[in-house]
C-alpha cells in the first residue's frame, strides 16, 4: 500500500513539474472559440493556428461555439476552457461575445470568419464590446456589406453568361447580410436587364426563395420553370444546402443536367471537388468564393501585438472584409487542392507562410503597419489566381 | 447469523445499486478533480471554477429538480427547452419594454401553468402517453419562437435597460438551488403530493384504485416542474442577460441524461429522488468543467461523458427488465 501511495505521489509531482515547466516556456495560451468542429476548413484552421502559436511561443487551445451561435452556449464553452493562463481569443461566433468579455476582461479577443452583426448591426447584443479596450475587431467571412455579396454574386452570373437563374438564402434573422445580398442582387439584375438586348436578358424564375436550414425541398424542382434553369444562386451554403437536392432532381429528371450552383463554402469531398468547373463540362458547381483559409492570422497578430504591449502605431479597431478566394474552373480547383492550404490543408502550402506571418508582428518587425497588415490580407497573395502564377 | 451479517450489505447495494453507482460517480469525480487540476494548472475549488461550476450547473439542477416530479411519474416532458427558450425571450423582451422583468416572470409563470395543465391533463384524459403532449408543445413553442425572432429581426435580443448581474452572483445561484431542493424534498418527501406522484409511477393502476386521483396530481407534478422551469429561465436569461432563438435547445436531453447519471429510474415510483437530480446535475457540470482543466480537449469531453453516462446505464439497469435504469 505505501508503495502505491508512493507511486501516485511520485506521479504527481512529475506531472506538476512538466506542467510547471511548460507553464515557463510558454507566453500563454491563445484559445479559439470555433464555430466549426470538423472538415477541411476546421482542421487546416487548426493546424495553422497550431503552427503559429508553436513559433510565436503560445499554447493553443480550441473550444466549440454553440451550433446556434447562442450566446449561453458560447460563454459556457469559453468558461469551460478558460484556464488562467489564456491570454488571447480568437472568435469565430459572435453570440456572447459581450458577457464574454465581461467575464474575462484581462483576455484579449479578436475575430476571424464572423462579421460580427451583433457587434456592429444596429442595437446589436453585442455593441458594448466596441468600448473595451481588449476588443480588437475581426475579418469577415466575405463582406460586412450583404450588398457587397450580392453585386459580386451578380457579376459572376453576368460573366458565367447565365440567363435563366433562381436565388435562394437563409432568413434575415440569422442572416441579415443575405438579405442585403439578395435586395442588391435582384437591384443589379433589373438595372441590368433595363439596358441589355431581349436575348441577353437575365430572368429570375421565382421569388428568392428563403431555406429555414432545412435542405432545399426536393418539390422546388416541381415548381413552375424551376426544371429549366442555367444556374441556382445559393447565397445560402449551396454545398450543404442546396447541392445534394439539385444533384438528386438531375439524375430523377426533374432539374436539367447542365443546371450549375453558385454558391460559397467549400468542401473537400472528392465528388464535389470532381464536379466543379463549366457547364460545358458537365460541371454542376460553376463559382465557389470562399475566404482565403490564412484569415486567422490576422486575428493571430493583432492578438500577438496586443499581448506584447505593442500593438501597430497606426492600429484602430476595425471590421475588415475578407479577401474573395473565387474557384470557377477545373484549373482553379486543382490548383487549391495541390498547391495552396486550403484544398490540400498543408500548412506548408500556405500563401502566408508561418515566417511571413511572423514578420507581421511588430515584436519580429518594429516595422510593421496595421495597414501592411491590412494590405496583404486584402491582396491577390491570398486569393486562388496566386497559384495560377 | 454470519450469513446474516454478509447478506445484510448485499441486499443494500442491491437495492441501492443505482444511488450507490450514482453517488460513488460523483465522489469519483470530486476527489479526481480535487487532487489532479491544482497539478495541471489550478485547483477547481478556486473561486473562478466554483462560480463557472456554479454557471454550469445552476439551470441544468434547478429543471433537474423540478423534472423529479415529472420523472417519479414514469412520465418525462420533452417540452423544457423550449419553454426555457420562451420564458427567457419573454422576460428579455418585456423587460425592455416595461423596464422590469416582473411583466415576463408573471407571464411566464402563467404560461407554465397552462402547459403543465394540458401536459398533466392530456395523458389521462386523451389516453396517450404525456410524452406526446410535450412533443405537442415542444413543436408549438418552436413555431412561436421562429414567429418572435423573424419579427424581431434578430436572432438574439438583449436586455439593455435593466442589470441582471445578480443571478450571475455564486451566492445568488447557490441560495436559488438550496431553496428550491429545499421546497421541492419538503413537497416530494413529507405531502401527499410527492407520496401519491411516486405511487402513480410505481403503480398506476393500484394508484387509482387506492383513491388517488391520477389526473389531479399529474397536473400538480407538471405544474410543479413548470414553476422550476421558469426558475431556471431566469438564470439562462441572467447568464448573458440575452436570450435568442436557440435558448434552451436540447435541454430537455440534459435534464434526462443528468437525471439518470445522478440513479433516477426512468419508469418513476418508489426508487426516485430529489438528491437523483442533484447528483447528476453536478456530476453532469464537474465533468463539463473538470475535464478541460485536465488538458481534456473539448471534443473528448463530449466522447468521456457519453462513455460514463453508459457505464451508468450499464451498472443501473435491471438485469431481468432491460437496458435502461429502472
Amino acid at each position: 500500500m505505501k508503495k502505491i501511495i508512493a507511486l501516485i505521489l511520485a506521479l504527481c509531482m512529475a506531472l506538476s513539474l512538466s506542467s510547471a515547466a511548460l507553464a515557463e516556456d510558454s507566453r500563454g495560451t491563445i484559445m479559439w472559440l470555433s464555430n466549426l468542429s470538423s472538415g477541411i476548413q476546421f482542421e487546416t484552421t487548426r493546424d495553422y493556428l497550431k503552427a503559429l502559436c508553436d513559433k510565436m511561443g503560445y499554447q493553443f487551445t480550441i473550444v466549440y461555439g454553440d451550433g446556434y451561435n447562442d450566446a449561453a452556449g458560447n460563454l459556457t464553452a469559453v468558461s469551460n476552457g478558460m484556464t488562467s493562463d489564456v491570454v488571447g481569443i480568437i472568435v469565430s461566433q459572435d453570440g456572447g461575445l459581450a458577457s464574454i468579455m465581461e467575464q474575462y476582461p484581462d483576455v484579449y479577443v479578436a475575430g476571424y470568419n464572423t462579421d460580427m452583426t451583433s457587434v456592429y448591426g444596429e442595437g446589436g447584443a453585442n455593441a458594448a464590446v466596441l468600448t473595451k479596450e481588449h476588443f480588437l475587431g475581426t475579418i469577415c467571412d466575405g463582406f460586412q456589406d450583404g450588398a457587397n455579396m450580392g453585386h459580386q454574386y451578380f457579376n459572376a452570373i453576368v460573366e458565367k453568361g447565365y440567363k435563366r437563374i433562381a436565388v435562394i438564402n437563409f432568413p434575415g434573422y440569422a442572416y441579415p447580410n443575405q438579405i442585403s445580398a439578395v435586395n442588391a442582387f435582384t437591384a443589379d439584375l433589373e438595372t441590368y436587364n433595363a439596358a441589355a438586348a431581349d436575348d441577353a436578358k437575365i430572368t429570375l424564375v421565382g421569388e428568392p426563395l428563403t431555406l429555414e436550414f432545412q435542405p432545399l425541398a426536393d418539390s422546388f424542382f416541381l415548381e413552375d420553370g424551376m426544371d429549366n434553369l442555367d444556374c441556382i444562386v445559393a447565397f445560402c451554403a449551396g454545398l450543404q444546402f442546396v447541392y445534394p437536392t439539385m444533384q438528386t432532381a438531375k439524375v430523377n429528371g426533374f432539374c436539367r443536367a447542365d443546371t450549375q450552383m453558385i454558391t460559397g463554402g467549400f468542401d473537400n469531398n472528392a465528388d464535389i471537388i470532381a464536379d466543379i468547373g463549366s457547364a460545358a463540362d458537365g460541371k454542376s458547381i460553376g463559382w465557389i468564393c470562399i475566404s482565403p483559409a490564412e484569415d486567422p492570422a490576422y486575428a493571430l497578430v493583432l492578438l500577438d501585438n496586443a499581448i506584447s504591449g505593442s500593438q501597430f502605431a497606426d492600429f484602430a479597431v476595425e471590421r475588415v472584409d475578407s479577401a474573395s478566394y473565387i474557384i470557377d474552373s477545373t484549373e482553379k480547383i486543382n490548383a487549391a487542392m495541390t498547391k495552396g492550404m486550403v484544398g490540400s490543408g498543408d500548412i506548408t502550402l500556405a500563401q502566408v507562410s508561418v515566417d511571413e506571418v511572423l514578420q507581421l508582428c511588430t515584436r519580429f518587425n518594429p516595422d510593421a503597419t496595421f495597414a501592411g497588415l491590412k494590405a496583404l490580407f486584402a491582396s491577390e497573395k491570398v486569393m486562388s489566381d496566386a497559384l495560377l502564377k | 447469523m454470519g450469513e446474516k451479517t454478509a447478506a445484510a450489505p448485499r441486499a443494500w447495494l442491491s437495492k441501492h445499486s443505482a444511488q450507490a453507482a450514482a453517488y460513488s460517480g460523483l465522489a469519483m469525480c470530486l476527489i479526481l478533480f480535487t487532487i489532479l487540476t491544482p497539478i495541471f494548472g489550478e485547483s477547481i475549488w478556486s473561486a473562478q471554477e466554483l462560480h463557472t461550476l456554479m454557471q454550469n450547473v445552476i439551470v441544468l439542477a434547478l429543471m433537474s429538480v423540478g423534472a423529479v416530479f415529472v420523472y417519479s411519474l414514469g412520465s418525462m416532458d420533452i417540452s423544457i427547452g423550449k419553454q426555457i427558450g420562451l420564458y427567457a425571450t419573454l422576460t428579455v423582451i418585456l423587460g425592455n419594454t416595461t423596464g422590469s422583468i416582473l411583466a415576463g416572470l408573471a407571464l411566464s409563470l402563467i404560461i407554465s401553468v397552462i402547459i403543465g395543465a394540458v401536459n398533466g391533463a392530456a395523458g389521462e384524459l386523451l389516453h396517450i402517453h404525456p410524452v406526446i403532449s410535450s412533443l405537442v408543445f415542444q413543436m408549438v413553442l418552436s413555431g412561436i419562437s421562429s414567429v418572435t425572432y423573424n419579427s424581431v429581426g434578430s436572432r438574439n435580443v438583449a436586455l439593455t435597460s435593466i442589470d441582471v448581474s445578480f443571478f450571475r452572483q455564486t451566492w445568488v445561484m447557490v441560495l436559488a438551488l438550496v431553496i428550491e431542493v429545499l421546497v421541492v424534498s419538503y413537497l416530494f418527501n413529507y405531502t401527499k403530493l410527492g407520496k401519491n406522484a411516486k405511487a402513480i409511477g410505481a403503480n398506476p393502476v393500484a394508484a387509482s384504485q387506492s383513491g388517488i386521483n391520477l389526473i389531479r396530481y399529474k397536473i400538480i407534478a407538471y405544474i410543479i416542474m413548470g414553476v422550476c422551469i421558469v426558475a431556471a429561465s431566469l438564470f439562462q436569461m441572467g447568464y448573458t442577460a440575452s436570450a435568442s432563438d436557440s435558448t434552451g435547445t436540447g435541454f430537455e436531453m440534459n435534464v434526462m441524461v443528468a437525471l439518470i447519471l445522478g440513479g433516477m429510474p426512468l419508469s418513476g415510483g418508489m426508487r426516485s429522488r430529489v438528491s437523483c437530480a442533484v447528483v447528476g446535475s453536478f456530476t453532469y457540470a464537474l465533468l463539463d468543467v473538470g475535464l478541460p482543466m485536465l488538458g481534456v480537449a473539448a471534443n473528448q469531453v463530449f466522447v468521456i461523458k457519453a462513455i460514463l453516462f453508459l457505464v451508468v446505464v450499464v451498472l443501473t439497469c435491471r438485469k431481468k427488465s432491460g437496458t435502461l435504469p429502472r
